[in-house]
């Protein structure tokens, strides 16, 4: 397996910014690790074909394989220390002002999860996030729509005010 | 009320709080190419099965008779009579064919199915040794048991290959589907809650009618010793990305987000697991409700089918360091296991930043259960390909099935493991071994 040198270059240089991506679908590190390698084996099969823009195929595998993964990997047993007794406080997230948008993303289904990690950390447009994605731009919309408002985000503060470009690298603070 | 800004300043933060450059050079790389090693592997052997399958198909294969024929024409594969039946967790399966093999060896491509299968075997010889190949375990696993002693479990809406080797002789296989028989307990829909097993006991269930959101069942209060309760929740013909919130005792006490689009697994139990601790006299009564996203509206959909049952143990652990901690018999993958050794890895006082243990030298494939509970982030590989299985900071459990004389490393991604760190591995076997 020595023919593909430009594969190692590549995970050393990329896998880092790539695993944070990761580790923010999953909000775990072991599973984020998991789906980086995951994705890099898809990638490895390809490389031939991939090799001029290697970063925007895993990417794209990584996002598709996060919104397809088999179920049962992600269905683990939840434990939890107590169950509460009844007219104890609401467990539920309360609603209203400043609510934890961590913890409240671990509760957005997961393709609505990965358009906000496209959306607002990698910082693609929605047409961008489409083809990412497979899917329409205004699919795009919806879903972004929906996990804003699951996330309790004033739309009147949805405010498109974009970071410098995602596709320049000397501007990604992630960059190697 | 939150901004974008309060959200991108999230993300930065959480992304910027990870050790994403641990691992990031030699390490990944050789890891990834590990994997790479075993799907170039498996799709090897893949192509070597659809060969075999295809002799079987046009010469060995022995179809064998159906309905109430079945019974009173048995069949043989390498002259071993077949059994007409198994049970898997108190499941029965019926026998669809067997397959003789030749020159030591015989194979068979499954394509996936809605409903669990069992894959068995015989030798035509004295001597029992064989070597199985399936998903069931990441490597090929030696088995010798009586012919047709043990199976592989192939689980609803998966397929694969089952190849098996024998030491000497020819093995003949024999594919079981699901039959009618089912433990007892709560049926319906043709889901069964079993009254009993490695779960705990049923408590109280439910399996609503399709297109019923919303179900619920009444149930006695925890019985005296009962330290902890398991509830099993399932969905199917629904959406992908569906919410099910459980309340117990009419208290919200979960949300769960999960697939409804995959396959119906008959064992109620074998799906989203939930447990908590209890004080005995809890009422244990309890509802589900499935929601178009967290917090959202009823799900409307004609199909959807949702069950959840309760199920009391008499304990209740998390903590990894325990010995209560270790269950002496587990479920997992269609079968019922035993635990034959738990083995605390690496010193009490730490200072390592790879500790190891190889796994038993058994007959037959061994699950292993790693449960860690440590300062920082920390890696649990399965075998020499450097499986990546996975845990966090904090509490970890990954769960495998390996092979005798494999090695489960357990690695502290950057440092070393200090004076209170735990890492344990417990083994099991197939129960009745």
């Amino acid at each position: 397996m020595g023919e593909t040198p430009d594969f190692d270059e590549f995970v050393a240089a990329r896998s880092g910014a790539l695993l944070r991506t990761s580790y923010l679908l999953t909000h775990d590190h072991g599973l984020a690790e998991d789906l980086l390698q995951t994705s890099l084996t898809k990638a490895w099969f390809a490389w031939g074909r991939i090799a001029d823009s290697p970063e925007a195929y895993v990417r794209k595998v990584l996002f598709n394989t996060y919104a397809t993964w088999w179920r049962r990997k992600w269905n683990g047993e939840h434990a939890t220390d107590e169950l509460p007794e009844a007219g104890s406080g609401d467990l539920t997230e309360a609603s209203g002002e400043g609510i934890d948008l961590w913890s409240a993303m671990e509760r957005l289904p997961r393709r609505q999860r990965a358009v906000v990690v496209l959306r607002y950390f990698e910082d693609l447009t929605e047409t961008q996030t489409a083809e990412i994605l497979g899917c329409s731009v205004g699919t795009v919309k919806s879903q972004c729509s929906k996990a804003l408002a699951k996330l309790r985000i004033d739309p009147a503060l949805a405010t498109e005010t974009r970071r410098p470009s995602a596709t320049d690298p000397a501007s990604r603070k992630d960059a190697s | 009320m939150n901004s974008l800004d309060d959200l991108r300043a999230t993300l930065d933060a959480h992304a910027s709080d990870l050790d994403a450059e641990a691992g990031a050079g030699v390490g990944r790389a050789a890891s990834v190419r590990g994997r790479v090693h075993v799907v170039r592997r498996r799709r090897r052997a893949a192509a070597a099965g659809a060969s075999a399958a295809v002799l079987a198909a046009v010469g060995a294969l022995t179809l064998l008779p159906t309905g109430s024929e079945r019974a009173i024409a048995p069949a043989t594969v390498v002259g071993v009579r077949v059994p007409t039946t198994m049970t898997a967790l108190g499941f029965g399966y019926d026998l669809a064919e067997g397959i003789d093999g030749k020159d030591g060896k015989v194979s068979v491509e499954l394509a996936a199915s809605d409903s669990p299968r069992l894959v068995s075997w015989a030798t035509s010889g004295p001597d029992r040794g064989v070597v199985v190949r399936s998903a069931e375990a990441e490597t090929p696993v030696p088995y010798r048991v009586d012919d047709f002693g043990d199976y592989v479990y192939v689980p609803a809406g998966s397929g694969g290959q089952v190849t098996v080797r024998a030491d000497e002789g020819d093995p003949g296989l024999a594919i079981y589907t699901l039959g009618e028989a089912r433990p007892e307990g709560y049926s319906k829909g043709g889901v069964t809650y079993r009254r009993s097993g490695a779960v705990g006991e049923l408590a109280g269930a439910v399996v609503g009618e399709p297109g019923q959101v919303d179900v619920s069942f009444d149930a006695a209060a925890a019985p005296a010793g009962a330290e902890g309760v398991r509830f099993a929740l399932f969905c199917v013909d629904g959406p992908a990305d569906a919410f099910l919130e459980l309340e117990v005792g009419g208290k919200a006490v979960s949300s769960l987000g999960t697939s409804c689009d995959g396959p119906l697994d008959p064992d109620g139990s074998a799906g989203v697991v939930t447990s908590f601790r209890i004080k005995p006299g809890r009422d244990l009564s309890a509802r589900v409700y499935a929601t178009d996203g967290y917090e959202g509206p009823l799900l409307q959909d004609d199909d959807l089918v949702l069950g959840v049952a309760a199920y009391t143990t008499d304990s209740y652990v998390t903590d990894v360091g325990s010995e209560e901690s270790r269950a002496l018999v587990v479920e997992n993958g269609g079968h019922r296991w035993e635990r034959i050794d738990t083995v605390r890895l690496g010193s009490v006082e730490g200072g390592e930043r790879t500790v190891t243990s190889t796994v038993p030298d058994v007959d037959g494939p061994v699950l292993a259960i790693v449960q860690t509970r440590t300062s920082g982030p920390t890696a649990v590989e399965f075998g020499k390909d450097g499986t990546f299985v996975g845990s966090d900071r904090g509490t970890g459990r990954a769960t495998g099935v390996v092979s005798p004389g494999q090695v489960i490393s357990v690695t502290r991604r950057n440092g070393e493991f200090v004076p209170g760190d735990e890492k344990v591995v417990s083994y099991y076997v197939h129960a009745g071994r």
